[in-house]
């Protein structure tokens, strides 16, 4: 009897709650009571929907046939927390975040890849390596903006480097792009004039500025050849109209005189801000959700200025308060409702999750999944021309806009590339290829539909679906080229393209 | 090239562009497509269409006449010069960007990059406004690298012809499928994507149907062979000149005759900070073979009226030669050729001084340059286009079009 008792709070639990739904942290509880506050949301994804997406978001992947099949049947209670936990601390997490992030620094345009002394290759291992160590992001931060010195073996000077270029006179590339990635401030627009609506004037745009202006990349040739190093100058200052520019924060207060150097003031200046939380917390958001919680997540205090929800400020308090810890602040957001629900249905007020375009580097890895081509990504052929693969996948998405720009700019080419492509049709229809692989895996034509839906779409196929896709292998004696078309239906669909 | 979804999502992707699809030409309009020759890199316009011979900013080159009375072009323009009845030179045009990346744009566009607006590219611009609905081909086709649509979305988007032997790459059927096993696929395809929109607003869904509905609609178009270059005479293909730009510009005759509206055949690069004059000679090497062609066969088959056909780069080059044989970035006074749809041959708008430095008489502006193409192609300028935050700009805010041209 008394065992009985003590099972009754439990047996409420399982029946109020669904895994996922009763949050363990601050951030998860936030959030819901925010979002639910404003109205009555949709239901929740499907375990299948949620496998899909949580992978996608975090490692940028698909989940496997095998994960997908196994989590939805596992009926172990928080299994959806289990695998937020084991995705963050999957060594592919830190893998995609760094390639997320080397976007959000340098955004991504081919021509970068060529420029002499840049490693963007370089800037993303060093990423890699203090996402998997979680380094907090304040820490990450100030390494960014203050690294220097050789650039041998150096990966977070590569940030700077992108935008101090050797030919330009003034560092209001790196100004600017200081403002958008730290503090979601868009600057560009003061430089030329005080705009009647914008918060920011030319005074604060050259104040801020004038922090960069020692900051340079300096070649020497030495005995041992050409020496490329990067870092501040002991003198040299701004001029406007033949007058120096003292460097100013943008709240117009100057830095402390003892400060060791500019640049080290500026990054604990921007650290030391709430702008600072609130822009990385609105990013991870906007991340999660396809839409920031103030969007575009680089128009903070523009010409809508209006104060930041007030889900911003608790997440941002929060997210301060745990020492900017990166992976808590995913694992927050994810294991919300919010995260978890359907996306059939509108996604105004976070209501519903939002159909989004996959983050091309998902995509890439979305193909390379559907073409069964893991073995060919970890050559070093392939590595080598890594970065050369990503552009073409981000072009036929369209994504011709800024670093932060997720809007997908669907087009004919991109439809045409994966119709009618020789090498991804070559790829599907190959011997090594998936439909091959779960041919021989499965004998009857049920078993291989279901597969093959699981493998591409991370679900198993309706019961319409079944008996359609069952019919058309039938009809072609159920030998291989019936289900290299299925696979070629499934990866052309919107659902395949999209996280949802 | 026209979308071809049902009227309902038609009506929602044109409400949101805040568009109509009336298409009442201007009056005045003569031209019915336009081929963009575009001089990637900025070409020098002392070396090709503004000599100065003999100035110390002259360089090598020496200048001929042509069979335009007045107009004296580059020495290495020769089939040009024989053509300069048919186009006409504004050599005073005056930009202030002379970045590439923004001047690019501002040369496609007619405007500045601004922060809170994207312009849309010329070539999607004329997709929309002049493509008929119902057209099989793409109403901008690009050889060479298209800008972004901008704010008229991705269906407007250039197609890309990046492999000019291999224009139809992703278009024809991949080996091993024929088009039984095509169609049959494509409508499993069809029948798969019912489902999963219910429900589901997004609008990028909507674009995503779109993109493959005109991809099917070209792969399975009868009007393919406008890409087939090999159906061209030998003597036609060889006075074009065999060479990517050459079979570009024959390309894009062939595109035009066919209903596309907009072809854009990129050259480059003609970024000559060092080494200019060998460079450059290659380059005009390559102009002159196919856009003299490019002319007399527009002019011989009676379309030239109706084609506008502009060369130019995102800005010129500098008179001065710098150390290392070259010239740099200049966008004091540069040159640009435009011929057909209605302007006249055989001008020269604008004059610089003895040595290049700067206009000495009518300055010619961007706005003005724009205005121009868009009154000769009919495109209404006060038109009105709707960003996606709602904002509405128009399609030109300001120029009025180069009279001495009309």
């Amino acid at each position: 009897m008394i065992r009985a008792l003590w099972s009754l709070p439990f047996l409420a639990l399982t029946l109020f709650a669904q895994d996922g739904i009763r949050p363990a942290n601050d951030l998860s509880a936030d959030i819901d009571r925010w979002i639910e506050a404003a109205g009555k949301p949709g239901e929740a994804a499907t375990d299948h929907e949620f496998c899909r997406r949580v992978h996608l978001d975090l490692l940028g992947r698909l989940p496997s046939a095998a994960d997908a099949r196994s989590f939805a049947a596992d009926t172990a209670p928080g299994k959806r927390s289990t695998l937020i936990n084991r995705l963050l601390e999957d060594a592919r997490f830190a893998e995609f975040w760094s390639e997320v992030w080397v976007r959000t620094l340098v955004g991504f345009d081919l021509t970068s890849l060529f420029r002499q002394e840049l490693d963007l290759h370089k800037l993303r291992e060093w990423l890699q390596e203090q996402f998997s160590k979680n380094r907090s992001l304040d820490e990450l931060a100030k390494e960014l903006l203050t690294a220097g010195g050789e650039l041998k073996d150096n990966g977070p000077v590569h940030f700077m480097l992108f935008y101090i270029k050797p030919m330009a006179r003034e560092p209001i590339e790196a100004s600017v792009a200081v403002a958008r990635v730290f503090l979601g401030y868009r600057l560009q627009c003061a430089q030329c004039h005080d705009h009647p609506f914008d918060r920011w004037t030319q005074e604060d745009f050259w104040g801020w500025t004038a922090f960069l202006a020692r900051t340079r990349q300096v070649t020497r040739n030495t005995f041992d050849g050409v020496r490329v190093t990067f870092g501040d100058r002991p003198r040299g200052e701004l001029t406007r109209d033949g007058k120096e520019v003292a460097p100013r924060f943008l709240d117009g207060t100057a830095p402390p005189a003892d400060a060791p150097s500019r640049r080290e003031a500026l990054a604990k200046w921007i650290v030391s801000q709430r702008q600072f939380a609130r822009a990385m917390v609105n990013r991870v958001w906007a991340h999660c959700f396809g839409r920031g919680l103030v969007e575009p997540v680089d128009g903070f205090g523009g010409s809508n200025p209006g104060a930041p929800p007030e889900l911003l400020e608790k997440l941002a308090e929060t997210f301060k308060r745990s020492g900017f810890d990166f992976k808590a602040l995913i694992r927050g957001i994810v294991r919300s409702r919010a995260y978890q629900r359907s996306s059939a249905g509108s996604p105004d007020g976070f209501a519903h999750q939002r159909v989004r375009p996959l983050h091309p580097v998902a995509l890439f890895n979305a193909l390379i999944h559907a073409l069964n081509a893991e073995a060919f990504v970890k050559t070093e052929e392939f590595q080598k021309a890594k970065y050369l693969f990503l552009y073409v996948i981000q072009s036929l998405l369209g994504q011709q806009g800024g670093p932060d720009e997720a809007r997908y700019q669907g087009n004919v080419q991109q439809a045409l590339v994966f119709m009618n492509n020789k090498d991804f049709n070559n790829g599907l229809a190959a011997p090594t290829g998936l439909p091959a692989q779960i041919v021989r895996e499965h004998r009857t034509a049920e078993r291989r539909v279901e597969e093959l839906f699981l493998a591409l779409l991370g679900r198993p196929p309706s019961e319409a679906e079944l008996k359609r896709h069952v019919e058309y292998a039938r009809l072609r004696k159920s030998e291989l080229p019936a289900f290299v078309d299925i696979a070629w239906v499934l990866m052309n669909t919107n659902e395949f393209f999209f996280n949802h | 090239m026209r979308l071809t979804v049902g009227t309902a999502a038609a009506a929602g992707l044109a409400s949101r562009f805040g568009l109509s699809f009336a298409q009442d030409a201007a009056a005045g309009a003569k031209a019915k497509s336009m081929i963009l020759l575009w001089m990637a890199g900025a070409p020098s316009q002392i070396d090709t269409f503004d000599p100065k011979p003999g100035r110390p900013t002259g360089g090598p080159f020496k200048a001929i006449e042509t069979n335009a009375r007045g107009i004296e072009i580059s020495e290495h323009f020769p089939r040009l010069a024989r053509q300069a009845n048919r186009f006409s030179l504004v050599r005073t045009l005056q930009s202030r960007d002379p970045n590439h990346e923004t001047a690019i744009y501002m040369l496609h566009t007619g405007y500045r990059r601004e922060p809170t607006v994207e312009r849309p590219n010329l070539g999607c611009l004329v997709a929309r406004e002049l493509a008929p609905r119902d057209f099989d081909l793409p109403a901008y086709v690009c050889v060479g690298n298209p800008v972004a649509p901008g704010i008229l979305g991705p269906q407007y988007a250039g197609f890309r012809i990046e492999k000019i032997d291999d224009p139809l790459e992703n278009v024809i059927l991949p080996p091993g499928v024929d088009r039984d096993r095509a169609k049959a696929r494509e409508k499993l395809l069809a029948a798969q994507q019912k489902e999963f929109k219910r429900g589901r607003t997004e609008p990028a869904l909507d674009d995503h149907l779109a993109s493959y509905e005109n991809a099917l609609r070209l792969v399975h178009s009868s009007k393919l062979g406008a890409f087939d270059l090999s159906k061209e005479p030998d003597p036609t293909r060889k006075a074009y000149g065999d060479t990517p730009f050459g079979k570009g510009c024959l390309m894009a005759r062939r595109l035009v005759e066919s209903g596309v509206k907009f072809v854009e055949v990129q050259l480059g690069d003609w970024d000559t900070h060092e080494n200019n004059f060998e460079r450059t000679r290659g380059l005009m090497e390559q102009v002159d073979p196919a856009f003299s062609s490019l002319l007399s066969d527009l002019a011989d088959r009676k379309l030239l009226e109706e084609t506008l056909v502009v060369w130019m780069g995102e800005f010129g080059r500098t008179p001065q030669i710098n150390d290392n044989k070259g010239r740099d970035h200049f966008t004091k006074a540069w040159s640009v050729a435009l011929a057909g749809g209605g302007i006249q041959g055989g001008r020269g708008v604008g004059r610089t001084d003895v040595d290049g430095l700067d206009v000495a008489e009518r300055p010619v502006s961007i706005p003005e340059l724009f205005a121009t193409f868009t009154t000769q192609l009919g495109i209404d300028g006060e038109k009105k286009l709707v960003t996606p935050e709602g904002r509405p700009v128009k399609i030109l805010e300001d120029g009025s079009p180069i009279l001495e041209l009309l």
